[in-house]
């Protein structure tokens, strides 16, 4: 018997050996025409392999980079962000884009018109009409699922409200609202804005303004389009949006099949009114672990694969001989970096231990002192920062208005890293008394970053040079309690990052510097003046006038150092050799989101 | 003389059978026993991994529902509203408890379905790779095992010993991982994955019958021997790694059982009667030997069902194992109920069988 088992077992081996791997490798046309070179695997199918995991594919739900990459693909926009660029333009679902000389942009820029392309079939064969353009938009606002990216429309279209429901999920948007934000008048659909946006064709270049099927959903239970539909189509739980797992966008790619956590995966859509991709089939394959990707990526099985900054030196190694192309130094538009919280809650909780300026703990208001603030400023240690925790694969952004977008300043310095200075200012903090009795508290990251962790002990232990008193702990914290966390307001100190949703210094300074913006408001920053410059700059449409608002406000933060703004990381795109087309545009999703302008070969 | 034997044979034939009714009757009564008992153990279970999720407060649960940053407070409180995380917790439980009678075991956020289809999807993944594993480990187990105690002290002995050191002290991230890059990396075969590209699309073809979600059985069950061949393809590596690292448990369990056995009377009364080293070593001793094996097979079976998270990350096979790790990183409360529900049962289950075996093995035992 045992005998019997070893043959089989040997023999199993020795076939599995020889049989030599999948199907679908080298295809005999290349080994002959080019035996010297690599065999193309999977020739006509572009492998991504990645770790993010697809939420959802409903564009009123999805708000994550691994949903928009392959909505990206199956769905259309009116606008599309040119080339490289983030402030250009070119024309998908519209025929050309908008401007105050061609009639486009009326009513002084607060209303924009676009004619929609004719003759372009969605995947289930119904023809895109103006009607499809305006439901897709109404149908954003109505059914404004919970923690979805739809803010932004209330924030362009609905007077006073950012969501459609208040805090006990009640509906408080009058339809009627909803019905005028955009309208068809004949071929053009009409979007009609609260206020001037000039980044709107930013927002419309996004993945959350693409143009779903109003038939299709219509048919598969999505909103019908009325007034009366909308309580029962409105906040749908997670995994029930309407869209969630079917399409039927204008994309180049339609939607094959989702294995969910595994992978997703589109076919070439033959009714595609643009130019004919030459990828037949895209496969976004979820590969969690590092070692498997690289290996996957080497041997070809994987065309693209995500690579995090901490393994660039490892993949350096690689590069010569593993017939892989690196896109390097390209520059993000996030950016990351410390915020102070000026208030926090003071009840139960143990990041701020005593909640008193006794030394054991930090009163609430800890960060409220301008001279506490400062002195963390002076002892932020930034080169170290960038060249040996970011491996120098990172910018100083100095302020929350990155590099690549207009309005930038650069003549603004960081003021340098100075213990002595640092003394000085806490010498000053709370008439004196911090110096004299110290404090403790904590320094929060989330788990797995450890870009993020080294920053922090990095922070922390040169204050806590400056004066044996202070005690800083820095605690890692997991994502379920970094929410919990700032649910509660309870971080006197977190270090974070921020990702643009539109291509304007409007998306960084609102959230980082505006009062009601979202880390200001966790952090109860407010500065009158700041509001204001905000605000007039976000409706004007002068560039000088908004020039000289963003400059002051990045002044303002220098000023006022709310926070300590680190680093505007630079990143990489790994490929396969054979894998040709890529171009960079820092608002794309991933690497992923040209899939039709690949070519393999 | 002759009608009389045969009503003797006849007394003993009824006996025979009585007994033998009488011992299903017990076993069937066990078995309904050891089940309904199951019932009491599982929602005991529930009731204490349910109790300590209410520990952790709402606003970490509502975590697995927040994807982004940028969340605000004013929204993750209408989340806790929305999905009644405020509700007391027997409520709570009630009501999780209702909706399992009317099959609704939730829905999972890290499967990005309703958990039921998460399991069909994860489940079959993981059973797969355990049902060729498990044989594999106890049949190598159970050879070096013997042949360690036949040959003990003998340099065949030394070898198994060392092997089986080597093989329970390997981490199983570092052999794995070794192994990937050995034969894949290096010799470019038995790639990651659970089946070609090429054969994904056959099994996700409307014209693929899915009876069983494991490749190879439905590819018999198809008529496709490619996809049996890519489907175990597949699966050599990351169960070879299982083997060279759960065999030592066995290996070691199994040699000085046999040791055991080797040294009984009954051992000895059958060389002094001529019976051939082999037999006796096949027939006596090992036969006895294996009691204590099929225990620890029994719960290996089962514990390889939950706890093969490295090997399935690192193969990139998306099971259960793997599926339970994410859904508690992430606190997805309705996955990782019913995983334990799913466990429990696998674990009691498995245990019913043991001791069932048990009694075939051994004659001795009764099950009362």
């Amino acid at each position: 018997m045992k005998k019997i088992l070893i043959v089989l077992l040997m023999v199993s081996l020795a076939v599995a050996v020889f049989a030599g791997g999948e199907k679908e490798e080298a295809t005999p046309e290349v080994k002959e025409t080019a035996p010297a070179a690599p065999a193309i695997k999977n020739p006509g199918t572009l492998v991504y392999a990645t770790y993010g995991t697809v939420d959802s594919l409903d564009p009123s739900k999805a708000y994550d980079t691994a949903s928009w990459t392959n909505i990206a693909n199956i769905y259309e926009t009116l606008v599309a962000f040119k080339g490289e660029s983030t402030s250009e333009f070119v024309p998908k679902l519209c025929t050309e884009i908008p401007t105050v000389a061609n009639g486009g942009i009326i009513n002084d820029g607060k209303t924009f018109r676009f004619k929609i392309r004719k003759g372009v079939k969605f995947h289930s064969g119904n023809t895109m009409t103006p009607e499809d353009v305006e439901y897709s938009f109404e149908r954003l606002m109505v059914l404004d699922p919970d923690a979805g990216p739809n803010w932004i429309w209330y924030q362009l279209f609905i007077p006073d409200l950012y969501g459609s429901r208040d805090d006990d999920g009640n509906i408080v948007v009058d339809f009627a609202d909803i019905d005028k934000a955009v309208e068809v008048d004949g071929e053009y659909v009409v979007f009609n804005l609260l206020y001037p946006a000039p980044y709107f064709l930013g927002v419309l270049g996004g993945k959350w303004a693409v143009v779903v099927d109003k038939k299709f959903c219509i048919a598969n239970g999505d909103w019908d389009g009325t007034e009366a539909g909308m309580a029962a189509a409105n906040n749908p739980a997670a995994g029930e949006e309407p869209l969630y797992d079917i399409a039927s966008g204008t994309g180049p790619y339609k939607l094959d099949r989702w294995d969910k956590g595994v992978e997703l995966v589109v076919t070439r859509f033959d009714g595609y009114w643009g130019p004919k991709p030459a990828i037949a089939k895209g496969i976004y394959k979820v590969v969690d672990e590092w070692s498997t990707r690289k290996l996957m990526l080497i041997q070809g099985d994987a065309d693209i694969a995500t690579v995090d900054p901490v393994y660039y030196p490892d993949m350096d190694k690689e590069e010569a001989t593993a017939g892989i192309t690196v896109y390097k130094d390209l520059p993000s538009l996030s950016v990351s970096g410390f915020g102070f919280n000026q208030a926090v809650a003071a009840v139960d909780n143990p990041l701020i231990f005593s909640g008193k300026l006794d030394g054991q703990g930090v009163p609430p208001n800890f960060f409220a002192d301008k001279n506490v603030r400062l002195a963390f400023q002076a002892a932020w240690d930034q080169d170290t920062f960038i060249n040996d925790i970011m491996n120098g694969y990172a910018m100083d952004p100095i302020t929350p208005v990155v590099k690549g977008l207009p309005y930038k300043r650069f003549d603004l310095e960081r003021p340098p890293m100075d213990l002595a200075k640092s003394a000085e200012y806490f010498k000053k903090a709370f008439g004196g008394k911090l110096w004299e009795v110290g404090f403790q508290m904590d320094l929060t990251y989330n788990v797995g970053n450890d870009v993020r962790q080294f920053g922090s002990k990095l922070l922390a232990e040169n204050v806590m040079k400056v004066n044996p008193k202070f005690k800083i702990n820095v605690r890692g914290v997991e994502w379920a309690e970094y929410v919990n966390l700032v649910r509660t307001s309870s971080m006197p100190m977190f270090f974070i990052g921020w990702a643009p949703d539109y291509p304007d210094p409007d998306n960084y300074v609102n959230p980082y510097m505006h009062s009601n913006g979202h880390y200001a408001h966790q952090c109860s920053y407010s500065n009158p003046e700041a509001d204001r410059l905000i605000e007039e700059a976000a409706v004007a449409l002068d560039p000088k006038v908004r020039e000289a608002a963003y400059f002051r406000l990045q002044e303002i933060w220098v000023e006022d150092a709310p926070g300590i703004m680190n680093s505007q990381p630079s990143s990489r795109r790994y490929f396969k050799n054979w894998v040709k087309g890529y171009y960079f545009n820092p608002m794309e999703s991933s690497e992923y989101d040209l899939l039709p302008v690949f070519t393999k070969g | 003389m002759i009608s009389i034997e045969k009503t003797i044979d006849a007394d003993v034939s009824i006996n025979i059978f009585l007994k033998t009714e009488k011992n299903h009757v017990n076993l069937l009564n066990y078995i309904i026993r050891r089940l309904l008992l199951m019932i009491l153990v599982l929602f005991g279970v529930s009731l204490i991994v349910f109790s300590i999720m209410m520990i952790i407060p709402p606003g970490q649960r509502v975590a697995i529902y927040v994807k982004s940053e940028k969340v605000t407070p004013a929204q993750m409180e209408a989340l806790i509203e929305k999905y009644g995380m405020n509700d007391p917790a027997p409520i709570q439980y009630a009501r999780w408890i209702g909706n399992i009678f009317q099959g609704d075991f939730g829905y999972s956020e890290t499967a990005k379905g309703p958990v039921i289809e998460g399991f069909k999807q994860y489940f079959p993944i993981t059973l797969e790779l355990v049902l060729l594993s498990t044989p594999l480990i106890i049949l190598v187990g159970v050879w070096l095992g013997t042949l360690g105690a036949v040959h003990k002290d003998k340099p065949v002995d030394h070898f198994t010993r060392v092997f089986a050191v080597i093989g329970y002290s390997l981490p199983t991230f570092w052999l794995g991982l070794m192994l990937l890059m050995l034969f894949y990396g290096l010799l470019g075969i038995f790639p990651p994955g659970q089946i070609s590209n090429v054969g994904k699309d056959v099994i996700s073809s409307p014209e693929w019958n899915r009876v069983t979600g494991l490749i190879c059985l439905d590819g018999i069950i198809n008529g496709r021997w490619d996809i049996v061949w890519d489907g175990f393809y597949h699966l050599i590596l990351p169960a070879f790694n299982l083997v060279i690292l759960s065999c030592a448990l066995i290996l070691r369990l199994m040699r000085s059982s046999m040791l055991e056995s080797l040294g009984q009377d009954y051992i000895r009364t059958a060389l002094a009667k001529g019976a051939d080293r082999g037999t006796i070593n096949r027939i006596h001793a090992r036969r006895n030997a294996l009691i204590p094996v099929i225990t620890i097979s029994g719960l290996m079976f089962a514990g390889l069902m939950a706890g093969m998270v490295i090997t399935e990350t690192i193969f990139n096979r998306k099971g259960i194992g793997l599926w339970m790790a994410r859904a508690a990183l992430q606190l997805d409360v309705p996955a990782i109920m019913f995983n334990v529900l799913f466990l429990g049962t696998i674990f009691a289950v498995v245990n019913l069988i043991v001791d069932i075996l048990y009694a075939y093995v051994d004659p001795r035992i009764r099950l009362t």
